[in-house]
């Protein structure tokens, strides 16, 4: 810090590591949490399959009016353990796309709402004089797949169909798949720009924890203070799809990842303090230092 | 202490000081070219104004009041407001229908229940292109298989009032994405479920309808 000619390549220098610092801990936290099983993990915690379950009993009662197919037909053959493998399916399968491995079988064949669709529809016919024919089969082989279509959407929590049908997967994937390849890049990063103060600064070594330190601190602080207005005004409150299984899958997912990232700038901006902490122990112990001062 | 000391005393206090204001430049000079994209899609996907009350929330629906005796001023270019999800932001009128159809921004069971819904991913009218309304053919379109080839069919919203003509009758399965794509034409296509006795209908009916007259509200207090 004595020299300007130091001063200034040092603090260019910290600049850069402010950014590599941020990028370093977005890159730690995505890789940490973005996975199929900590989406799971969320899924399951929020009670997703239980909202699921009155959402589809909700849609079916609703389509009562036109449809004139009682929801018990569907939700009686129903359970909440059955929504919540597919929930789970739905998300292994986003991440096999993302990853560009091959689909697990995503078979929704469920023998008992089947039956239950076609005993009801048999009935309704009996009752009311129809013909048991191939048309009446036909009516029901297309209710049974149309609620394997609903069930499907529903279960869709994070919307990776949605999101693979508009191809954003597939862009998505470009960066999930080098996500350990970006992590190290920005580690390595932070790095060299370390190496690079040591050089700048190698007659007064101690400087470095102070370039350091700063960095640190300002990383953590705006990294830290974004988060905090997230989180406060309850950002995530305003998710635009407002299905209660998606809103609150993603309203979750993105308060958890945001409080994670929180957590790691500010662990970063206690490291900075820490480090300049140290610096001033080390400079005001060692006595033999001169006065510093600014040297064209 | 010595005047270097304090210099350098100062210089250490101030660095952090500095880092960060040149941190915040560096990031406000870096996202001012595409400051205007992410805002567009933030809105799109946060919605400041329907920020619900707490987390346990579905669907939030706004019917709105719409104006649809404008007596002002009018012009054929203007500004469209674009509407928020679960939002009514026009009125749908034509002889067909015996009443006026409300028409929501966004698309789901919920919102079928309310009146007719315009999909998020459909034109705005008076925006151009593919403006797709659709209702159930047991409560809002229940007499849509009415309409003629022809028949006037209206759109009025707070900015402004886009007449329709019916130029095409048409039918398509559900998976038939043909009528609900976009098109450099500016159009207006309405279509509901055929009914059906017993459970979900997989086919479509409706009416493709050409753009005949777009009048946007100069005077926007009486437009609101």
């Amino acid at each position: 810090m004595k020299k300007l000619s130091r001063y200034l390549p040092s603090l260019i220098v910290s600049l850069l590591l402010v950014f590599f610092i941020i990028l370093t801990a977005a890159a730690s936290v995505f890789c940490i949490n973005i996975s199929a099983g900590r989406l799971s993990q969320i899924a399951s915690n929020n009670g997703s399959a239980d909202i699921v379950y009155s959402q589809l009993e909700k849609y079916w009662q609703e389509r009562y009016s036109s449809t004139r197919i009682p929801a018990e037909v569907y939700t009686d053959a129903l359970t909440k353990e059955f929504l919540a493998q597919h929930i789970d399916l739905e998300i292994r399968n986003g991440f096999a796309e993302l990853r560009n491995i091959e689909r697990e079988t995503n078979d929704y064949q469920n023998a008992e709402l089947d039956k239950s669709i076609s005993d009801f529809y048999k009935k309704y016919a009996e009752e009311n004089n129809f013909k048991d024919d191939e048309a009446l089969e036909k009516a029901i082989t297309e209710v049974q797949k149309s609620a394997r279509t609903v069930i499907q959407n529903n279960c869709d929590v994070f919307k990776f169909r949605t999101m693979s049908q508009h191809k954003i997967l597939s862009k998505a994937a470009k960066v999930f798949n080098y996500r350990f390849f970006m992590i190290a890049a920005a580690a390595a990063g932070v790095l060299v720009l370390m190496m690079i103060l040591l050089l700048i600064d190698h007659k007064e070594k101690s400087a470095v924890l102070y370039w350091c330190g700063c960095s640190a601190l300002i990383a953590g602080i705006l990294g830290t203070l974004p988060c905090l207005y997230l989180l406060l005004t309850n950002y995530f409150n305003g998710f635009s799809i407002k299905q209660p299984q998606v809103f609150k899958a993603y309203t979750v997912a993105m308060t958890t990842f945001t409080e994670a990232f929180m957590s790691v700038c500010i662990a970063t901006g206690a490291a900075g303090i820490a480090l300049l902490i140290v610096y001033a122990v080390v400079t005001s112990k060692d006595k033999s230092v001169a006065p510093t001062k600014l040297e064209k | 202490m010595s005047k270097n000391k304090k210099n350098s005393a100062a210089l250490h206090v101030a660095t952090p000081f500095i880092m960060l204001l040149l941190c915040v430049g560096i990031l406000a000079a870096a996202l001012v070219k595409p400051a205007d994209k992410i805002k567009m899609l933030l809105n799109v996907a946060f919605m400041d104004s329907f920020k619900a009350d707490s987390d346990e929330t579905g669907l939030v629906i706004r019917p709105n009041e719409i104006v649809t005796d404008y007596e002002g001023e009018t012009s054929s270019e203007g500004k469209v407001k674009q509407p928020k999800f679960g939002e009514q932001f026009a009125v749908l009128s034509t002889k067909a229908l015996a009443t006026d159809v409300p028409v929501y921004y966004g698309s789901g069971a919920e919102l079928l229940e309310h009146g007719a819904c315009m999909s998020s991913d459909s034109s705005v009218p008076g925006k151009g292109g593919n403006a797709v309304v659709s209702a159930h053919v047991d409560t809002f379109f229940a007499d849509l298989d009415k309409l003629k080839v022809g028949d006037k069919v209206t759109i009025s919203t707070n900015y402004g009032k886009f007449t329709y003509e019916v130029s095409e009758l048409i039918s398509f399965a559900d998976n038939n994405t043909k009528y609900v794509k976009q098109t450099k034409d500016d159009r207006l296509t309405v279509y509901t479920c055929t009914k059906e006795l017993l459970g979900n209908s997989n086919s479509r009916i409706g009416a493709v309808c050409k753009l005949t007259e777009k009048a946007f509200y100069v005077d926007e207090k009486e437009g609101e």
